[in-house]
């Protein structure tokens, strides 16, 4: 979806019918909009969430009255005044016109009243240049869902100075789920749960009605275990935003111990006692998959020293008796009697005295893979034992040193507990013996829940899985089915091979998503950040910046606002480029699953209230990610590196002039030239005008 | 590490040659049907379709 232009109708500040034309060039993809602070760049941020979603961001007041105030105040008794905002944008190769429009009439009391409600209307041109309306199987408003989504909203039409929010760790599964519906992995969540689901059900049933008492008796079986899965999974669920409740709690009550005096050097101690605790637990995890891994490797051979003994005692008895090795090859001899000449130059004539003797020696010899066999046998026991030492040796260091981990574990936590007493000790005062009980229980809450009742809920769902998966198949070999249950049967089988293929898809694909939007993330963050942090997404699509210490990467707590304003942006920024880049793919490609799209950046406040750094390389990358950047700025926002940085992407530049009530006025200095920025209103009533600035 | 492109192609190839033809085309079909209903929160009568693609596919 990229945006060409967009008419507002005496919508909120802007009086009257005004057109604002955006950049639409691949090089100058960027469209800056100056205006001062009321001017209504937020107003115009939401003229595109209305006409799109019929939808307002959060900080956009009195979103009930969109219309011009002067120009409901100038209409008579029983006049109708219509606000509309109308955008032009190309999306897949087709040109679309939407309007959105609410039509408030005066009565005779001079009281508004709505008499037509939010309409909206899609139209696009067709092959021929004519307009037509957009019918199908959809309406406008599902249409234009179906071009960007509305719970993409967020990631495309924001406001710069609240986006650090999606650095928050409860903004994961607004991140999870934009994510997912961006880059097609929703798409095979949903087919999959159909498939499993209500499909799959219907079939069952049919197979039930076509096999009789064995078919209803797995049927009746299954549904319990589904039941009971279901239950699990909720469970898990539960669990885990309960731990991120607890942990935004945890947070929450440092951050007020933090301000409190006399704290501060247990704080500091807390916080690196926390920092060895997470670097331990995780190094006691890497030693028990270490030690998984060699039992896994060679432990089976320390059940078999005795086996290993057994055969070395029987071929060195066999050597000791002379039967190994075997003098001859058994090709040799016969090689002899089949040329009947002995290699002493005897004559070996068949049935001769020479000939009987030679043959006699075939007895002492084996077959070549025999010999072979024994050969090798004989080698491999003595690396064996070897293998067998040698692992011996490797599990015990790694239990010695899981064991000395355990213990320092243990030390830890002592220190932890006896920090927690100072901290929350009574000469403090009283709050933060409060606070500090409260931390105390939800850190031993969060222990609960991720070391025994998560772990114990996994475990079960996929006994119960497995369970299911045994069931599935007997139903499915239900014998004694007509042929109606036989192609129910065959159906089902259909179903259960598309959905683990679609299944094993989406893995593939989360996968390569997590890899690609980490990559990127990491290289813009990267060339941004001045500490040395690295950002990351993680499993579960949580964004987070990490540190390394001592090699491994710990997440940082405690980043700055701008920090995490970069962070988030940075986000945005990868996933719209992860989302173009499979969009390119797909069109080159007829037989491509992920279809991806072109999603432009509108972003009031861009640059929000970031160093000069930061902005110097937001403004840098910012237009090489999308293919389309609208930006509101105020004067304060528009410094000298932001627009040095973006001057040369700039297609399209506008001013919005504010018309003021009081006598103020000034002016902004753009491209060399003055802009009136504000100005005294000439018949009292407040408004703003789009003015387009020269390029030249 | 992290799969080149034609690894993850490569993957994908494998999955889809492990299904058969009429399974492959099913497959295909879900996906169109799902894509038609992405924009709906609850997407409405899609066991529906789903289930007409099935019956027309496996017969």
């Amino acid at each position: 979806m990229i945006f060409e232009q967009m008419t507002l109708c005496d919508f909120r500040q802007f009086a009257g019918k005004q057109t604002i034309h955006f950049a639409v060039d691949g090089r100058k993809n960027v469209t800056v909009i100056h205006g001062f602070n009321g001017s209504g760049k937020t107003a115009l941020l939401n003229a595109f969430t209305w006409v799109l979603y019929n939808d307002f961001s959060p900080d956009f007041e009195a979103s009930d009255r969109l219309e011009n105030e002067s120009a409901f105040s100038a209409l008579q008794p029983g006049e109708r005044l219509r606000t509309s905002v109308e955008v032009v944008f190309r999306d897949s190769e087709r040109k679309y016109t939407a309007e959105r429009f609410i039509e408030v009439e005066k009565d005779e009391n001079g009281t508004r009243r709505v008499v037509t409600p939010t309409s909206v209307s899609l139209l696009y041109v067709d092959e021929s240049g004519e307009q037509v309306e957009a019918k199908g199987p959809h309406n406008p408003d599902e249409t234009l869902q179906r071009m960007l989504p509305k719970r993409l909203c967020p990631f495309f039409f924001f406001n710069g100075e609240r986006i650090e929010r999606l650095a928050s760790a409860q903004a994961y599964q607004e991140i999870a789920a934009g994510v997912r519906t961006l880059l097609d992995i929703e798409l095979f969540d949903r087919a999959v749960s159909h498939l499993e689901g209500e499909l799959s059900r219907r079939l069952r049933q049919e197979i039930e009605s076509h096999t009789g008492d064995e078919g209803r008796r797995l049927l009746g079986e299954r549904a319990k275990i589904d039941e009971q899965l279901d239950d699990k999974v909720k469970e898990q669920e539960q669990h885990e935003r309960n731990v991120a409740a607890l942990e935004e709690e945890r947070d929450s009550i440092d951050a007020k111990l933090d301000t409190m005096s006399g704290l501060a050097l247990l704080l500091t101690q807390r916080k690196e006692a926390e920092k060895r605790e997470i670097e331990i637990k995780t190094g006691i995890r890497g030693r028990r998959q270490d030690l998984a891994r060699e039992i896994s490797r060679n432990g089976y051979l320390w059940l078999v020293p005795d086996v290993l003994d057994s055969a070395r005692a029987v071929l060195d008895s066999a050597r000791e008796r002379g039967k190994l090795p075997s003098m001859f090859r058994l090709q040799f001899i016969e090689d002899l009697l089949e040329s009947k000449r002995c290699i002493c130059g005897a004559d070996l004539a068949a049935g001769s005295n020479g000939y009987k003797q030679v043959e006699s020696l075939k007895s002492q010899t084996y077959s070549d893979e025999l010999q072979d066999a024994v050969n090798r046998t004989s080698g491999a026991i003595g690396i064996l034992k070897r293998r067998i030492e040698e692992s011996q040796t490797d599990v015990d260091r790694l239990q010695i040193l899981r064991d000395e981990l355990r213990t320092k574990k243990t030390e830890i936590e002592e220190e932890l507990s006896e920090l927690s007493n100072k901290i929350g000790d009574r000469e403090h005062g009283e709050d933060p013996v409060k606070l500090e009980n409260r931390r105390r229980k939800i850190e031993s809450e969060i222990v609960n829940l991720r070391e025994v009742r998560i772990p114990k809920a996994k475990s079960e769902a996929t006994d119960l899985r497995e369970k299911l998966q045994q069931l599935d198949r007997d139903i499915r070999n239900v014998e004694r089915a007509d042929a109606q249950g036989q192609l129910a049967q065959r159906r089902l089988a259909a179903v259960e091979n598309v959905t683990r293929a679609l299944s094993r898809i989406r893995q593939l694909r989360h996968a390569e998503l997590r890899d690609d939007l980490s990559h990127q993330l990491e290289d813009v963050w990267g060339r941004i950040a001045i500490k040395d942090y690295a950002a990351r997404l993680d499993n579960e699509f949580r964004l987070q910046l990490t540190k390394q210490i001592d090699g491994e990467a710990m997440p940082v707590r405690g980043a700055s606002t701008g920090e995490k304003q970069v962070l988030s942006l940075a986000f945005v920024g990868a996933l719209g480029a992860k989302a173009r880049d499979t969009y390119e793919k797909a069109k080159n490609s007829a037989t491509s699953i992920f279809r991806g799209g072109l999603y432009p950046l509108v972003i009031d406040s861009a640059f929000g209230n970031l160093e000069v750094e930061y902005r110097r390389e937001v403004a840098r990358w910012m237009p090489t990610l999308a293919p389309q950047v609208i930006i509101m700025v105020s004067e304060s926002q528009w410094r000298q590196e932001v627009e040095q940085e973006l001057l040369s992407r700039i297609g399209s530049e506008w001013v919005m002039r504010l018309e003021t009530t009081k006598n103020r006025s000034r002016s902004i200095s753009l491209r060399n030239r003055e802009y009136s920025y504000v100005m005294a209103s000439d018949d009292g009533a407040e408004r703003t005008t789009f003015v387009e600035v020269e390029i030249d | 590490m992290s799969d080149t492109e034609s690894e993850r192609q490569l993957k994908l190839h494998n999955i889809l040659k492990e299904l058969d033809e009429e399974e492959r085309d099913l497959l295909s079909k879900v996906i169109k049907a799902e894509q038609q209903k992405l924009h709906m929160k609850q997407p409405r009568n899609i066991n529906e379709d789903l289930w007409k693609v099935l019956v027309e596919t496996i017969r």
